[in-house]
């Protein structure tokens, strides 16, 4: 022990002080021993100059009457002090003593009566001064964590102020948002007004001839469309024959027995309706029947079905036209022997011939001539 | 739109009156088959004009194409 600590004695029995003295004599602690005899000056003596370790005689606490608990308690100076309590007793003031220590109201005791260990004593000495060291050091944490517990409670205030200061904030700049967003809108159903009328204006001073530039532009646009898709129609129509030709068309069923060559039946190829209709009044009087067709697709499908008697087939239709029609009626040893008359608003001396080259029996011109026709058509019959 | 084209759309309501017109100047015919192919002359005769008004409208698209 390098330090010289202060051991004060207070007690009411020489004997105490005696074996006492004589230990520290001996002993090489370092301890500066203060022995008094009365309570109560051990009391002032302590708040005066606070001892390191206290000895204090069993019997001076009976005698002084509670005066160990108002050391303990009462004296905040003392406390502060860190003293660490001894308390001298005999073998028979043992159990009193072990009471006291776990009431808290003193730290230690020490046996003396009826024998005196001195190195019992020693170690008393040494445990005292490590608890005071202990408490000292823990007395600092304590401090240390109190004084941060004050700072991070100034922390948690200057926090809460800056969370207020922010939530004034951002009310504040919602606020002016919320005010530059309606200012914005305005200015854009303004600028959209003003931009609205002047496109009218404009309108209105170009009018008749933007109304006209567009209407054709978008008349070209639909023509552009239509040649597509009508394109787009035949390669599709191109296929499904295909794969109808595939398949190999039935054989087209050959006229009933019963059917009189009065009530022959005439199937009549054109996409305009009207067309149709009139080639079915200039043959009401012969009384035939008729099987309709709007184009070469449709008409093989119902050849294929039924075999006509003759067919009379327009030229220029979209999709397959009249001589590829005729081509492929003539192609076919089912509908070869058919015989075909193709008509056309042209009357050009080529689609004649072509007509005649892929197989066709006449070729009758628009406007048709009901005389002429008749007597082809009554011909083809014979 | 071709010339070819329009000439084909002109000339097939033109042959369908014409037709029919021969019809009721030739035969003698029911009231209901006359009264049908009058319905359709009339018919054609609308169509025939709207084909034409469109025709003079694109007169500049099909001007500007081949002839041939």
């Amino acid at each position: 022990m390098s330090s010289q600590e202060n051991v004060l004695l207070i007690t009411d029995s020489k004997s105490d002080v005696e074996e006492v003295v004589g230990y520290f004599q001996q002993s090489r602690l370092g301890l500066k021993l203060h022995c008094i005899y009365v309570p109560e000056a051990g009391r002032r003596l302590l708040s005066q100059a606070p001892a390191e370790i206290l000895l204090l005689g069993f019997h001076t606490i009976e005698a002084a009457q509670g005066f160990h608990e108002r050391l303990l308690h009462g004296s905040e100076a003392f406390r502060s002090s860190a003293c660490e309590t001894i308390l001298l007793c005999g073998k028979e003031e043992t159990e009193e003593a072990a009471r006291l220590v776990r009431a808290r109201l003193v730290d230690d005791y020490f046996v003396f009566k009826p024998i005196y260990d001195p190195f019992r004593l020693q170690t008393c000495f040494v445990q005292a001064l490590e608890r005071r060291r202990l408490r000292a050091k823990t007395t600092n944490l304590l401090q240390v964590a109190a004084e941060g517990r004050s700072r991070s409670g100034r922390a948690q205030e200057l926090v809460g102020k800056a969370v207020q200061a922010g939530r004034r904030l951002r009310d504040d700049s919602g606020t002016a948002l919320e005010e530059a967003r309606s200012r914005f809108d305005e200015a854009l159903r303004a600028c959209s007004k003003e931009i609205q009328s002047e496109l009218e204006e404009a309108r209105g001073q170009a009018g008749p001839e933007v109304a006209q530039c567009l209407e054709r532009q978008f008349r070209h646009r639909l023509d552009q469309e239509l040649r597509r898709l009508n394109k787009r129609l035949q390669k599709l129509q191109d296929e499904w024959i295909k794969k109808v030709e595939e398949y190999r068309l039935p054989k087209p069923r050959p006229r009933q027995p019963d059917q009189s060559a009065e009530a022959g039946l005439v199937l009549v190829v054109d996409d305009d309706y009207a067309a149709r209709e009139l080639m079915m009044a200039i043959l009401q009087p012969r009384g035939y029947h008729f099987e309709l067709a709007e184009n070469g697709y449709e008409a093989l499908m119902k050849v294929a079905k039924r075999l006509p008697d003759i067919a009379i087939v327009d030229l220029f239709m979209p999709g397959m036209d009249g001589i590829e029609l005729t081509r492929r009626l003539k192609s076919d040893p089912a509908t070869e022997s058919l015989p075909v008359i193709v008509t056309s608003s042209h009357s050009t001396k080529e689609k004649a011939i072509l007509s005649k080259q892929v197989g066709a029996e006449a070729f009758a011109v628009k406007p048709l001539n009901s005389d002429f026709l008749l007597k082809t058509v009554d011909e083809l019959f014979e | 739109m071709s010339r070819r084209s329009l000439r084909h759309d002109l000339l097939a309501p033109l042959s369908s009156i014409q037709g029919f017109a021969d019809i009721l100047l030739s035969r003698q015919l029911s009231q209901e088959d006359s009264q049908r192919y009058l319905t359709i002359i009339r018919d054609e005769a609308k169509r025939l004009a709207t084909l034409i008004e469109s025709a003079f409208e694109d007169e500049s698209d099909f001007e500007a194409e081949d002839p041939s």
